[in-house]
């Protein structure tokens, strides 16, 4: 079994004062040993809560489905059981290490706190790892920012901070939230190259939960692309960018512009608004937006199907059955 | 020699913070002298504030008496200056407690809320429903005059302050991403309440305190002339300051030294705290 972390069919709501909030449905997705799984999804697609719930961080009513983590099922597991497994074999990088980092807290006491607490080092040991982590995520003259507080960091570094905090007892897996987000392109760059050394190095897997296609483009093995809180695409990094075979996917990728395409393209963009969480539809979640949408897609929800091995798409234009629709619109399935 | 730079750093920020912060700076130095003369009142007096000299009653400021004697011949510099130590401790240990107390309150409740919230939250507006002199007044009359139930008055009546002072200041804290990030790490909800969330609160609290000593020791003050707080021969600046209410037009040094020396403690206080407020202020908290 090569799966570091199985998700099955996970659902997911949050109980507020307007009624219930359906976060994640019937999301399933897998994260290989050393792989990089890259989730996509608009902001309140539900990626960040299905990551945050994984490690038992928010508040919210699990109403089925199943997380095994490295072989144990972690489903039911208690804040105390999770304690254990948070820091010290899931690490997590927030997207804005200003507001993830404490404030009165000085650095290198950050990184030596986490080292103290799972690996049960003295505190002599704990500072000399401190640094070396430091070194290794390329942070100059780490002795002089072992005692400095964040605000004397610039964004690039605050960040490499986080990733060397996140990654101090080597886990097993790193989730890494929109990391880049808050950075200018130059960082992202490097930051990104910067996990992909790590990764290299610590032999750890990474989710890497974003809306940029560009930076899932350069650095995932896998996708799993979210809208409205479901998985409905997921594969391999080839098989969403060059045979995406959902109409969100293709919009997403079609509305990143090119370089190549002649001056006066104009911009494609996916119309609509995405469905209220407190009132879901019936059907397909992306059914108001869909140009493809049948009657079918309004009162039910597709399936997962897979089209190629490792390639499963949630989508009816998938079906024998739809055929005829395909013909009319000019659909491809692509293969 | 990186070590003899950090300390070269430490000493230009501690110099350029009192540099740039006038009021922190005055009030450290009136303070300062205070806690010289409540930690050495015998360096400063050298007669007595108990022994009694009944040929020098209500003597005058002279050479002999700096600032005079009271109705029992007792030097006023003597007790005004031993009376710091008394007003100081009062001042102290009456906001310590409380300060202490409604901290930890004010940090789990808001934490973990729940039922423990609700209930200690609802107590509090109960508390603070009535003008604390009357409560404390209150308190001290069933338990009687001394200064054992003058502290036991004030710590019942002032951790309210306190813990819904911190109380707001972690309902917001505790959502922050920090706070986040250290649950991630797999750290206890103890130490990520006093690691990383208490350090980030309590600026609030310490310059409430800082009024609050101030507050304390006026009430102490106040409790002493209405005859419930310290008892004589206790030489404490609110009693002596009630001992010469009758002699106030034919000696009225007895009653404005203390009350003077009350004064300017007061304001070395009130400038500490706003300095303070400003210096956290500075700091971002």
């Amino acid at each position: 079994m090569n799966e570091l972390l199985n998700v099955e069919h996970l659902s997911i709501s949050f109980h507020t004062y307007n009624g219930e909030v359906q976060a994640v449905r019937d999301a399933s997705f897998q994260l290989g040993r050393g792989e990089v799984l890259a989730v996509v999804g608009e902001s309140g697609s539900g990626k960040s809560v299905m990551m945050q719930t994984i490690l038992k961080l928010t508040p919210c009513e699990l109403k089925g489905g199943r997380i095994e983590f490295d072989g144990k099922d972690i489903t039911d597991y208690t804040d105390r059981q999770m304690q254990e497994i948070r820091g010290s074999q899931i690490g997590i990088i927030f997207q804005d290490a200003m507001t993830s980092l404490n404030p009165t807290m000085k650095i290198g006491r950050q990184i030596t706190e986490s080292l103290l607490r799972h690996q049960k080092l003295t505190r002599a040991e704990a500072k000399k790892k401190a640094l070396e982590l430091l070194r290794q995520v390329g942070i100059n003259n780490p002795e002089k920012r072992f005692h400095q507080y964040i605000h004397n960091l610039s964004g690039g570094m605050r960040q490499r901070v986080m990733i060397a905090i996140a990654l101090a007892c080597k886990p097993k897996m790193l989730i890494a939230d929109e990391p880049t987000t808050a950075l200018d392109v130059t960082i992202q760059a490097q930051i990104m190259d910067l996990l992909a050394q790590l990764r290299k190095e610590v032999g750890c897997s990474i989710v890497l939960i974003t809306h940029d296609l560009g930076v899932v483009a350069a650095n995932a093995d896998r996708i799993a692309v979210m809208y409205a809180g479901r998985v409905v695409e997921s594969g391999a990094s080839d098989q969403i960018f060059y045979h995406s075979s959902h109409p969100y996917t293709r919009g997403l990728l079609e509305s990143i512009p090119r370089l190549d395409a002649p001056h006066d393209t104009q911009l494609t963009y996916i119309g609509g608004t995405p469905p209220d969480a407190l009132n879901p539809a019936l059907g397909c979640a992306f059914s108001a937006r869909c140009k493809y949408a049948m009657r079918l897609c309004r009162t039910q929800a597709p399936d997962a199907r897979e089209i190629q091995p490792g390639h499963f798409c949630s989508c009816f234009l998938l079906d024998d059955a739809a055929k005829t629709v395909r013909e009319k619109t000019g659909w491809e399935v692509s293969l | 020699m990186q070590a003899e730079a950090v300390k070269a750093t430490r000493r230009r920020t501690v110099w350029n913070v009192l540099r740039r912060n006038l009021s922190l700076t005055a009030g450290c130095l009136i303070l300062l002298c205070v806690v010289f003369t409540a930690l050495f009142p015998g360096l400063i007096a050298s007669q007595s504030p108990t022994d009694q000299n009944l040929t020098a009653m209500l003597a005058a400021p002279s050479a002999q008496h700096i600032w005079g004697t009271d109705e029992l011949g007792r030097d006023i510099f003597a007790r005004v200056i031993w009376g710091t130590r008394y007003d100081l401790v009062i001042g102290l240990a009456a906001a310590s407690i409380p300060f202490v107390v409604g901290t930890l309150i004010g940090l789990f409740t808001a934490y973990f809320g729940g039922i423990l919230d609700t209930l200690f939250m609802r107590l509090v507006d109960v508390m603070m429903s009535f003008p604390v002199i009357v409560l404390i007044i209150a308190i001290v009359a069933v338990l009687g005059p001394g200064i054992g139930n003058m502290y036991l008055a004030m710590w019942l009546v002032g951790w309210t302050s306190y813990a819904r002072l911190v109380r707001s200041a972690v309902m917001v804290e505790k959502n922050a991403e920090y706070v986040q990030a250290a649950r991630t790490l797999g750290y206890s909800h103890l130490r990520i309440l006093f690691r990383h969330i208490l350090p980030n609160v309590i600026s609030g609290a310490i310059v409430y305190a800082v009024s609050d000593v101030l507050m304390c020791m006026l009430m102490g003050a106040g409790l002493s002339f209405l005859g419930v707080g310290v008892q004589p021969p206790t030489p404490e600046w609110g009693a002596i300051i009630s001992g010469g209410r009758s002699f106030l037009f034919n000696a009225p040094w007895i009653s404005i030294f203390p009350g003077v020396f009350l004064a300017v403690t007061g304001v070395g206080l009130s400038l500490l705290g706003d300095g303070l407020a400003k210096f956290f202020q500075v700091k971002g908290h």
